[in-house]
């Protein structure tokens, strides 16, 4: 495994888009826009500083805090779900890039060294209960 | 990890019934013969998703005298690949409403 605390986990994704980049900016930012799509539940303070929640399908709930605005190309936030606290956050990244006939959407979300180390904990449980397993001393409840 | 072998994981992964046969295993190394007994399937389908499971290196078929045990290797049980899936597959999920969103409208 390579994905250690230098290396953090990282999720990369784009889509073509078959709109202007000021309406995939509207989608992105607006909480209006953001329910249709993004989350049932959304609030969010596009500003540098401003405060977000989140409720998403399954229920689970993410505060974030929008780390950094370039109005209508970039906007970045730190987000984490509510059960975990800040601990377990990690960093959204959405960047609009105009393309002929379309625009791009550029999503990057990094989990952050205190994640990355809280899942190499947890895989390391995960392995001794294998290990255990195997062994046949351990019945998991 | 590679982003080929990612692929494979998120593309190994992307089954209901995978996903489910791949907790199942984390309880415990078993036979697909006693898969079956779980699922509404035959024992030549679980055979076939297992088969896909290890090909993206999620479980490793191991040989107990005359029956196979399927065990989930213990990297794929690795937190960072576990959250690298669901946060994947939350993203499909939203980053298709949106395409969705934007198809049904008519072009001007």
């Amino acid at each position: 495994m390579v994905l250690e605390n230098e290396n953090s986990p990282i999720v990369q994704r784009s889509v073509e888009l078959d709109a202007s980049v000021e309406e995939v900016w509207c989608s992105i930012t607006e909480a209006d826009h953001l329910r249709e799509w993004f989350a049932p539940e959304v609030e969010l303070d596009v500003i540098a500083g401003g405060a977000g929640h989140f409720v998403d399908d399954d229920g689970v709930a993410r505060t974030a805090v929008v780390e950094d605005i370039c109005l209508g190309e970039r906007l970045s936030f730190r987000w984490w779900p509510d059960e975990s606290g800040p601990v377990g956050s990690t960093v959204v990244t959405l960047v609009v890039a105009p393309r002929p006939g379309g625009t791009r959407l550029f999503v990057t979300e990094r989990a952050l060294t205190a994640v990355a180390s809280a899942a190499s904990r947890r895989s390391w449980t995960w392995r001794l209960d294998l290990l255990l397993l195997h062994t046949g001393l351990f019945v998991r409840a | 990890v590679t982003a080929g072998a990612l692929d494979g994981i998120f593309a190994a992964l992307s089954d209901p019934t995978r996903r489910a046969l791949l907790e199942r295993l984390t309880r415990g190394p078993d036979t697909a013969t006693n898969l079956v007994g779980d699922l509404p399937m035959s024992r030549q389908a679980v055979v076939k998703h297992l088969q896909v499971l290890a090909d993206a290196g999620l479980v490793q078929a191991e040989r107990h005298g005359r029956e196979v045990r399927y065990a989930p290797t213990p990297a794929s049980l690795d937190g960072a690949v576990d959250w690298m899936v669901r946060a994947g597959a939350a993203w499909d999920a939203r980053l298709n409403r949106l395409r969705a969103r934007f198809e049904k409208q008519p072009s001007p």
